[in-house]
C-alpha cells in the first residue's frame, strides 16, 4: 500500500513506539502516590516538556486530552467563538459566527476585523483538506488589538512548517496522530491568563483543568514523537512532483494561490467524484481520501471547497516522512490509468 | 472478472456478492446511500445499519467495500418524481424508478470507471446476453421492477440470485456465516417509513390543496375529499361515501376530482403507455400472443401489441385496475421482452392533460 493520507493519520514513528513499550507493562497512574505512579507522573511531565518546546510554549500550560476534538472542545464551551469557514468540524460545531474565506481558502481579515459579538476566534493553521496556511499572526495581531481571545487548531502543522506565527495565541490544539504519535492523545496548549473552565470534570488531572486517568503510554509516545518533529519542516519535493503529474493529467488544485503546506495537495478533476477516484486508487494499492468521512464511510460534499467556491470534488493526496519518490511515480501512474474511465463525469 | 456488487445490507445481496466471490470473481462491493436514514430499522433498505452491515459482509467476504453517496440523485430520480406524479394524479411506483433508472445508470457508469467488467445485484431475476427473464422462483421474481434497464445494461450485469429461492438464498447465507442471514425482508417504499405516501406528499408541497369532490360517472358530486393523491385506481377504502361499494375509476388531477362508480367500471381491455424499453426487436414482438403484467405480482394477462409508436397494448380478457404511472411489462414465457409506464387504459381518460410522470425515462 502507498500511503498518502498523512493528514487523516501518520504512521508511529518508531521512537514514539518504543517510547510507548515500557508504559504498557506496568500498572501507571500518575496521580498514585506510590513509585509506580511517582514514576507515571514524572514521565508524563516530561512529555509535557516535549510537547511544549514542539510549539515554544511553557510547559505548564499544556494540557494532555484525549485528541484534538476533546481541546476545542474544551476552548469553545468558554464564551462565544467565531470560526473561519473552513475549520474542522470539531470546530464548526461550536462556532456561533462564522468567518468567511477568499478563493484560496485563506480566511477574510476584513470581515473578522469588524466581527461583533463574540469573546474570540478560532483559526486553523493550516486547512486538513487543501493544506492552505492561514495567517495566523495576524489574526493574532487582531485578537490583541480587538480584545478577542485566539485559538489556532494547528494540528497539521508540527513537522511540516515551522510554527512560530503560534506565538501569542491564547490556545494552541495539537494532534499526536497527525505528527507521528499515537491516537488517543491531543493537547491544548493554554496561555498563561487564559485558563478555561474544564470540559471533563471530576479529579484534579492535569492542574485541574481535565479530569480523567492519564494516558500514560499514549502521553509518552506523543511526547517522543513531538521530540522527532520539534524544528522539522518538510520538503514540497515530492509533492510539488505530484501535483505538476497531476496538473499534467487535468487535475486542478484547490488553493493553489495561497501558502500551503508542503505535504498536501488537494485536486479535481473534471466531473469525476472524488470518492470514486479514492476507491479506485484503493484497488491499486493507493490510500488517498476525499472530503471528511461520515460515520457510514461515505463522503459528504467538502464544506472546506464549498467554502472556497472552488468547483469540483477534490481528492486529498497527504504525504509524510515516509513518501519516496517512487511511490509519487506509482501513483501518478496508476492516476493515468484510472482517468480515463472516469472522462464520462 | 472484476465485478461490482451493489450491497444494501440486506441478506439477498450478501448472498449475491458471496457467490461471486466463490465462483473465482474479483469482487468489489459497494453500497450506495440513498437517503437520510429516518427511523430506519428492520424493513427499511439504506439506513446507516444497513450500511454497516454490508461492510460487515464485505468484511466476511475479504473484498472491498465502498459507499457511494447516491442522496442527490435519488432525491431528483426518485422521491421528485414520485411527489411529481402522484400530484399529476399518477400512481408511481419508486421502485421501478429506485431499481431500474437510479441503480442501475449509476452503478454502471461508476463500476466502469473502477476497472469492472460487469455489475451485480441481488435481484430476483435472470439474464443473459443482454436479455431478461423472469426468476425461477416466481413469488420472489421481481423481473417487474427491472423493466426500464436497457439491453446495454444488462449485457454488462449478473443477477446471481436468479436461479435460487429464498429459502435456498437464506440456506447460502447461514453456510457462509453471514449476519444477514436471518435479517428481515426490506418491503415497503424505503424513504416513507410510515408508508403514509399521501402525507408525504402533502408535506413536500405544502402550498397544494388538492381537495376536492368526490363524483359519479355522470359528475354528480357524492361527497369530498381532501387531497386527490391519496387515491389510486380501483381503491375501496377511505372514500366515506353512502351507499356502494364504490370504487375509484379515475383521479382527475386537473380539476381535483375523484371519480367513481362500481367494480364493473375497473375493467380494460386495453393500455397506452409510455417510456418503452424494447428488449427484443419490435418487430418480433407486435402482433404475437404475450402476456402482460399490470402491477408487481399482478397476474399474467393474455395481450397482443397493437401499435409500437404510441405504444399500445390490447389486453385479450378484461384486466382491473390499469393505473396510470405504474409499469406494464409484457413477457414471452418467462422472459421479459417489453417494459413501458402505463399512461393510461385507452378505453378510459388519462390523468393530467398533458403529460405522464416527468421522470420517467
Amino acid at each position: 500500500m502507498i500511503y498518502l493520507d498523512y493528514n487523516a493519520t501518520a504512521p508511529l514513528f518508531a521512537e514514539a513506539r518504543a517510547a510507548m513499550e515500557p508504559w504498557w507493562g506496568v500498572p501507571a497512574n500518575p496521580s498514585a502516590a506510590h513509585r509506580l505512579g511517582r514514576d507515571a507522573a514524572m514521565a508524563v511531565d516530561r512529555a509535557r516538556q516535549q510537547v511544549a518546546d514542539l510549539v515554544g510554549w511553557a510547559r505548564d500550560g499544556v494540557v494532555f486530552t484525549s485528541g484534538a476534538s476533546e481541546s476545542n472542545a474544551t476552548v469553545f464551551s468558554n464564551g462565544r467563538w467565531a470560526a473561519s469557514a473552513v475549520e474542522h468540524p470539531s470546530v464548526r460545531a461550536w462556532a456561533v459566527e462564522v468567518v468567511p474565506v477568499d478563493e484560496h481558502g485563506v480566511i477574510d481579515l476584513a470581515a473578522l476585523a469588524t466581527l461583533e459579538g463574540i469573546d474570540g476566534v478560532s483559526v486553523m493553521f493550516a486547512n486538513n483538506e487543501t493544506g492552505v496556511i492561514q495567517p495566523v499572526a495576524e489574526v493574532i495581531a487582531i485578537g490583541r488589538r480587538r480584545g478577542l481571545r485566539v485559538h489556532v487548531d494547528a494540528s497539521q502543522a508540527p513537522g511540516r512548517v515551522a510554527l512560530d506565527a503560534l506565538a501569542g495565541a491564547d490556545f494552541v490544539t495539537l494532534a499526536s496522530h497527525k505528527l507521528g504519535g499515537p491516537q488517543g492523545v491531543g493537547a491544548l496548549c493554554v496561555a498563561r491568563a487564559s485558563a478555561p473552565a474544564p470540559m471533563v470534570r471530576g479529579a484534579a488531572q492535569e492542574r485541574g483543568w481535565r479530569a480523567g486517568t492519564h494516558n500514560v503510554a499514549g502521553i509518552v509516545g506523543f511526547g517522543a514523537a513531538s521530540v522527532v518533529a520539534r524544528g522539522a519542516c518538510l520538503p514540497a519535493t515530492l509533492r510539488d512532483r505530484l501535483e505538476a503529474g497531476l496538473c499534467a493529467l487535468g487535475g486542478a488544485v484547490a488553493g493553489v494561490g495561497a501558502p500551503r503546506l508542503p505535504n498536501t495537495t488537494c485536486v479535481a478533476f473534471g466531473k469525476a467524484l472524488a470518492p470514486d477516484l479514492v476507491a479506485a486508487l484503493d484497488l491499486a494499492g493507493i490510500a488517498a481520501s476525499a472530503g471528511s468521512a461520515c460515520a457510514s464511510g461515505a463522503a459528504r460534499p467538502s464544506s472546506v471547497l464549498q467554502a472556497m467556491g472552488f468547483l469540483g470534488s477534490g481528492v486529498r493526496f497527504s504525504l509524510g516522512t515516509g513518501t519516496t519518490e517512487a511511490e509519487i511515480d506509482a501513483t501518478l501512474a496508476a492516476m493515468a490509468r484510472i482517468l480515463p474511465g472516469f472522462v464520462d463525469g | 472478472m472484476r465485478i461490482v456488487c451493489a450491497m444494501s445490507g440486506g441478506v439477498d445481496s450478501s448472498v449475491a456478492a458471496a457467490l461471486l466471490k466463490e465462483e473465482g470473481h474479483e469482487v468489489i462491493g459497494v453500497h450506495m446511500k440513498l437517503h437520510e436514514a429516518e427511523g430506519g430499522g428492520p424493513g427499511h433498505c439504506c439506513g446507516l445499519d444497513d450500511a454497516w452491515d454490508a461492510r460487515r459482509v464485505a468484511d466476511t467476504l475479504e473484498i472491498p467495500f465502498y459507499v457511494m453517496d447516491l442522496r442527490q440523485a435519488f432525491q431528483e430520480a426518485v422521491v421528485d418524481d414520485l411527489v411529481k406524479s402522484y400530484v399529476a394524479g399518477f400512481t408511481p411506483n419508486p421502485c421501478v424508478q429506485c431499481n431500474g433508472v437510479l441503480k442501475f445508470h449509476v452503478l454502471l457508469r461508476r463500476a466502469m470507471a473502477l476497472g469492472a467488467e460487469a455489475i451485480a445485484t441481488g435481484h430476483y431475476a435472470r439474464t443473459e446476453d443482454g436479455r431478461l427473464f423472469a426468476a425461477v422462483d416466481g413469488d420472489k421474481d421481481q423481473s417487474y421492477f427491472l423493466h426500464p434497464v436497457t439491453a446495454e445494461a444488462l449485457r454488462k450485469t449478473r443477477f446471481p440470485l436468479g436461479g435460487f429461492s429464498k429459502p435456498e438464498v437464506r440456506a447460502h447465507a447461514r453456510r457462509l456465516g453471514l449476519i444477514t442471514a436471518e435479517k428481515a425482508e426490506s418491503m415497503e417504499v424505503c424513504f416513507i417509513p410510515d408508508h403514509d405516501h399521501a402525507r408525504f406528499v402533502a408535506e413536500a408541497r405544502p402550498e397544494l390543496d388538492g381537495a376536492g369532490d368526490i363524483v359519479d360517472g355522470e359528475g354528480k358530486v357524492l361527497g369530498r375529499h381532501d387531497g386527490y393523491w391519496r387515491y389510486t385506481l380501483g381503491q375501496r377504502r377511505g372514500l366515506g361515501l353512502a351507499g356502494g361499494p364504490w370504487y375509484v375509476l379515475e383521479v382527475d388531477a386537473a380539476r381535483a376530482r375523484v371519480v367513481v362508480g362500481t367494480e364493473a367500471g375497473l375493467a380494460s381491455t386495453s393500455i397506452l403507455a409510455r417510456g418503452p424499453n424494447w428488449l427484443r426487436p419490435r418487430e418480433s414482438l407486435l402482433g404475437r400472443p404475450l402476456h402482460a403484467r399490470v402491477r408487481h405480482r399482478g397476474a399474467l394477462a393474455p395481450c397482443t401489441i397493437v401499435s409500437a409508436e404510441p405504444l399500445e397494448i390490447a389486453l385479450s380478457a378484461p384486466v382491473r385496475a390499469v393505473t396510470p404511472g405504474q409499469s406494464v411489462v409484457v413477457y414471452d414465457g418467462d422472459e421479459v421482452v417489453l417494459g413501458a409506464f402505463i399512461r393510461r387504459a385507452s378505453d378510459r381518460p388519462a390523468p393530467a392533460a398533458t403529460a405522464g410522470p416527468a421522470g420517467s425515462p
